[in-house]
């Protein structure tokens, strides 16, 4: 395929044309003189624009670089010679899609060709797809061929014939994967590795976790089984407070009706109290009381008074009664007395008689006849026994004795009888009796003085007794008249006194009683005592109060040991991590691991591709790229080079007759730079080489080449314009010059 | 007639996938507005019967005030509360079942066995028997209706609830399934409903004999194959069987998935940004997975989740795009980069008919990798 001529609105060229000739095509043109643009044009009518420009230029789209100048749409039209037809293609925009739009058509029929198309029509027309073309006979903007540096020499050699990419090695494609490679399992440093230490981590402490929550769980029960039977257990204290609260406030309404009812009592009390003037102070009160009982103990002993004298006046009148003794009428105790004493002598004297010869005769007597009869009786023994004797002597005797006997008797009797008489006035049996009725009489009439006496005594104690009693009463009265004017007797002033006094007692006690029930009462309010609302169903617990406090505080002691011992775990447990965020993680790092794994095959596989590949290449590219390449560069030297080598490793040696080797590190930029043209011709030839030969595009070549080998250059490539078109665009008008004459060569200015 | 809510899987405590740590611990705290929106849903239908079957939690070591949060939740609804404990929170001593005090109007089935519990009846009403059994341990190889004595009073109602999986009819028994549950069991149970947990995406009601039953699904999503929305399942059962059936939802995050043809997407994030936003109105409520799809030399999962997650609750990118076909052009270049090609299509597991050597995913990866290292990009993975 060769181009023709060519018309483009395009970039800078506003409808410029340009026509081009079969062979060596010399386009010179300064700097943005159209040349880069033109070379896209060619381009992209074959292939089409570029979305992405990134190979080409440096990220820009062709779009953005190619929409002509003047804001039109970029449109173009290139013939070119395709085996005997010479063909139009044309392309433009089609809707928003940028030299959408195309045509090709025969030149002479006029005829669309139909197996051309917007799409297939570079890849038809050349013979190779637009990156083949592209890096092997094309070399677009930015395809300097000169090189500023050996490694960048080194770098573009073995891309071109490695990868066919200018940017890659093999050897950067290697050492790429297996940094890949590396990146994904090297040491501890790799991800997988890094990965799996991570997820045995995970998986142990969601292990841990599993444990812990295990044992979490029944603190948590232990906890809150300690919490309900805490709870149960205030429920029972609460019951006893309520109870409590209930006897508080039964106490509470008790002490409140007591109260009341006290108060109630005291006012009534108070208003007692009113009733009187003025109630003097209770010992006066008792003084008055005293008072009182004085006075009323006046009257019993007046009376008692009037008993004795009574008494005294019966004893008096006993006395008199006894007093009154015929014996000694209208006699004085004296007159009787010595009455009593006179009879008394005489009795004394008649009893002396009496009692001394009398007694003697009548004593002898006596013998006399005790004898006689004892005689008597011993003779009437005798008689019978002894002798009548005694009997009669006995007799005589008693016989004289009675006799005698009987003379003192009657004596005797007189005296007798006179005394008898006495004895009988004094009505006594004996003498000194009379002594006795004297002194009895005499005492009598003593004890009738004395009566007298008392008697009189009495009455004047009891008329001092009532004189005194009328004055106390008189005075007690008024006393009482002072508070309690009401009264007209002392049973009602005493009245009025225990009233007084009881009032008084009674409003001390009923204030003191006042004052406890409000103490209590005030108590009671502050515990909280009210009137009961509801009176509920309540049940003393089985165990007292402190039994329940004893126990509460044990329960409190274990639930806080097992509520420490819980945060404690649930603290650990917390470092741990959630264990749902342990399991997203888990499965996180098994689907990254599982990832990752594969990315890991896959780079294995695609090195093994690549190393077979590069194998290959090897094996089939460099014999014929190095004997290729090595004569383009002996051409390009002038047969200094007598050859040019690329190592696996691709290090390009040049060798010159009958030297050593020399790598390409060594040699001056020039030389490296026409090395750089020799490999990128021989490309194109091996690339290249099937079916119609396609146009070499060079874009400012042969800058760095000095005149000879320029010269050199050109020739090689006005040779192989023979068999495919050049198109070389300068910005040197040396290149020009040089060819101006050739006859295979068209010069062309734009 | 008796009304009934039916629900089961609500998996409080459990993981929930995508979201970081944060987030997912931030979900757990959210189980409360849940309980409180189920609690809602139960009252405002003033239902009867509230049945719950199985795994209300996920696994035994929950946290206290999860519990604590449920056993509230179900204290205050004015109905009859059963449970039948699961395979995730399958009874013993030391689950949350046992160790907590539960409140007098929820009964919790606590034998393998089925037992039955009949309520006090209602004025007016049927009887109400209910039939529960719960899981004693994480797998349960007998059916939860082994042994089942069918009633044989249709006087009253007759309810089952409880956690397990109904084979179907035309498939081998898997003898790892867990309580698996024979659908001639269903058929001969002789009950009105049975109310079943187990599955987390609900299904239409079945009729076998004269028994319904159904999965009323979790009632709160925890991963991308529940993208339903969730909720529960509110019936009215007549004494000749249920009469309606409908489902409530709760206002829980749904998971979300879309898939998104990212071929010749320059702007693919913005793109996404926007599409998504115009199409998830909640989004910052739910959770999002995009699968992307079409043609692309290797989208940057991380950049695009970084530029997207904020829009979302939570997000989750998965690649299952392929290597643009354009590319395969190269592969003809006598370069590197077309032996490359070459040598990876020699590896094409689709070609090779053989995924198990290199799976296709991985293939794509190493293909986008490796061509990423010979065009000097960066590792789009990292």
């Amino acid at each position: 395929m060769r181009i023709k001529r060519m018309k483009a609105r395009f970039g800078k060229l506003a409808g410029d044309s340009l026509s081009l000739g079969t062979g060596l095509n010399i386009i010179i043109g300064a700097n943005e003189g159209g040349k880069s643009t033109w070379s896209g044009f060619i381009r992209t009518m074959l292939y089409g624009m570029c979305e992405d420009g990134k190979e080409l230029y440096g990220g820009l789209s062709d779009r953005s670089r190619f929409t002509p100048w003047d804001g039109s749409r970029p449109e173009g039209e290139m013939v070119v010679q395709w085996g005997k037809d010479t063909i139009v293609l044309k392309r433009s925009d089609l809707d928003d899609e940028p030299f959408g739009e195309f045509t090709a058509v025969a030149e002479s029929t006029g005829r669309y060709i139909q197996e051309l198309s917007a799409i297939n029509c570079g890849e038809s027309l050349v013979g190779a797809s637009m990156e083949v073309f592209l890096r092997s006979a094309f070399i677009g903007h930015g395809g300097n061929l000169a090189v500023h540096s050996a490694p960048d020499l080194e770098r573009r050699m073995a891309a071109l014939v490695s990868s066919g990419d200018e940017d890659v090695t093999y050897a950067q494609v290697e050492e790429a994967l297996t940094s890949w490679i590396r990146r994904r399992r090297s040491g501890s440093n790799g991800l997988i590795p890094k990965l799996q230490e991570e997820l045995e981590e995970v998986q142990a402490n969601r292990e841990k976790v599993g444990t812990n929550r295990e044992s979490l769980n029944v603190l948590v029960k232990k906890e809150q089984s300690l919490q309900e039977k805490l709870q149960s257990l205030e429920e029972d204290l609460d019951i006893h407070r309520r109870l409590e609260k209930r006897d508080i406030n039964e106490r509470f309404v008790k002490v409140q009706l007591e109260l009341e009812e006290v108060q109630a009592q005291y006012d009534n009390l108070l208003r007692q109290r009113e009733k009187f003037t003025k109630i003097p102070g209770k010992a006066r009160l008792l003084d008055l009381e005293d008072n009182m009982n004085e006075v009323l103990d006046m009257e019993p002993q007046i009376r008692q008074i009037e008993q004795a004298i009574r008494q005294v006046e019966d004893r008096l009148d006993d006395a008199i009664s006894r007093g009154e003794d015929t014996r000694f009428p209208d006699m004085t105790t004296e007159e009787a007395m010595r009455q009593i004493s006179t009879d008394l002598e005489e009795v004394e004297e008649l009893e002396l008689k009496l009692s001394k010869k009398a007694n003697v005769y009548i004593k002898a007597i006596g013998f006399a006849m005790i004898g006689g009869f004892a005689v008597a009786s011993g003779g009437f023994a005798s008689a019978q026994h002894q002798s009548l004797f005694g009997l009669l002597g006995g007799a005589s005797f008693v016989g004289l004795s009675a006799v005698g006997m009987m003379l003192g008797l009657s004596t005797n009797r007189r005296r007798q009888e006179r005394l008898d008489e006495t004895l009988a006035f004094y009505q006594v049996k004996h003498a000194g009796d009379m002594r006795e009725v004297g002194n009895r009489y005499s005492a009598i009439q003593d004890e009738i003085t004395t009566l007298n006496g008392q008697v009189e005594q009495s009455y004047g104690s009891l008329d001092t007794m009532r004189k005194k009693q009328r004055d106390s009463h008189e005075t007690f009265l008024k006393d009482v008249k002072e508070f309690a004017p009401d009264i007209s007797n002392v049973k009602a002033a005493g009245d009025a006194i225990s009233r007084a006094l009881r009032l008084e007692e009674q409003l001390k006690k009923a204030e003191d009683l006042l004052e406890t029930k409000k103490s209590l009462h005030k108590e009671l309010l502050e515990k909280g005592g009210d009137e009961p609302q509801t009176m509920e169903e309540l049940v003393a617990p089985t165990r007292s109060f402190s039994e329940l406090e004893n126990e509460k505080v044990m329960t409190e002691k274990d639930w806080k040991e097992a509520k420490l011992e819980k945060e404690k775990l649930a603290e650990h447990q917390d470092l741990l991590g959630d264990v749902v965020s342990l399991e997203a993680r888990e499965k996180s790092l098994l689907a990254q691991i599982e990832r990752r794994k594969k990315e890991l095959r896959a780079l294995e596989i695609a090195k093994n591709a690549l190393n077979r590949a590069y194998d290959q290449v090897q094996n089939h590219f460099y014999p014929e790229l190095n004997r290729l390449a090595g004569d383009y560069f002996t051409r390009l030297t002038g047969g200094k080079y007598s050859s040019l080598s690329l190592t696996r490793e691709l290090e390009a040696f040049t060798l010159k007759r009958e030297e050593d080797p020399r790598s390409a590190l060594a040699l001056s930029q020039g030389t490296v730079d026409q090395i750089y043209l020799a490999v990128r011709l021989a490309v194109a030839d091996l690339c290249l080489s099937k079916g119609e030969l396609c146009p070499i595009v060079l874009d400012d070549a042969l800058v760095s080449f000095d005149q000879v080998r320029m010269e050199y250059a050109l020739d090689l490539l006005a040779e192989m314009g023979e068999h495919r078109q050049i198109i070389l665009f300068t910005c040197h008008g040396r290149e020009g010059k040089y060819m101006a004459k050739h006859p295979k060569a068209k010069v062309i200015a734009l | 007639m008796l009304k009934m809510i039916h629900a089961s899987d609500f998996h409080l405590d459990g993981a929930y996938e995508v979201l970081s740590p944060q987030k997912a611990a931030e979900r757990r705290q959210e189980q409360q507005a849940l309980l409180d929106h189920f609690q809602e849903v139960v009252i405002s239908h003033k239902v009867d019967v509230v049945l719950l079957a199985g795994d209300l939690f996920q696994g035994n070591n929950v946290y206290p005030e999860t519990v604590d949060a449920l056993v509230e939740c179900l204290g205050k609804l004015p109905c009859w509360v059963f449970i039948a404990p699961g395979e995730s929170d399958y009874y013993s001593p030391k689950s949350p079942y046992a160790l907590w005090k539960w409140p007098k109007n929820v009964h919790i089935f606590k034998d393998e066995l089925t037992k039955a519990v009949t309520p006090p009846a209602v004025e007016g009403q049927p009887r109400v028997t209910i039939y529960g059994n719960a899981q004693v341990s994480p797998k349960r190889k007998r059916s939860p209706l082994d042994k089942f004595v069918p009633p044989n009073n249709w006087s009253s109602y007759h309810i089952m609830l409880t956690h397990g999986l109904v084979e179907k009819p035309d498939t081998k028994p898997d003898p790892e399934a867990s309580a698996p549950i024979l659908q001639r069991e269903i058929n001969n149970s002789g009950i009105h409903y049975l109310a079943l947990g187990g599955q987390h995406n609900r299904i239409k009601p079945v009729r076998l004999g004269r028994t319904y039953y159904t999965y009323c699904g979790s009632a709160q999503g925890q991963n991308f194959d529940e993208l339903e929305a969730k909720g529960v399942i509110y019936l009215e059962i007549e004494i000749t069987g249920v009469s309606s059936m409908s489902f409530v939802p709760l206002n829980a995050r749904q998971y979300h998935g879309v898939k998104v043809d990212i071929s010749g997407q320059e702007t693919l994030l913005e793109n996404l940004r926007r599409g998504l936003a115009h199409r998830y109105p909640q989004r910052h409520r739910d959770i999002l997975q995009v699968i992307l799809e079409g043609e692309s030399m290797g989208p940057n999962l991380r950049s695009l989740t970084e530029g997207l997650e904020e829009e979302f609750y939570g997000l989750e990118i998965v690649d299952n795009s392929v290597l643009p076909k354009k590319v395969w052009n190269r592969k003809e270049e006598e370069t590197l980069l077309g032996m490359f090609l070459k040598e990876m299509e020699a590896v094409d597991p689709e070609k090779l008919g053989d995924e198990e050597v290199i799976d296709p995913e991985t293939y794509q990866l190493a293909l986008r990798l490796g061509l990423a290292a010979l065009e000097n990009r960066e590792d789009f993975t990292l």
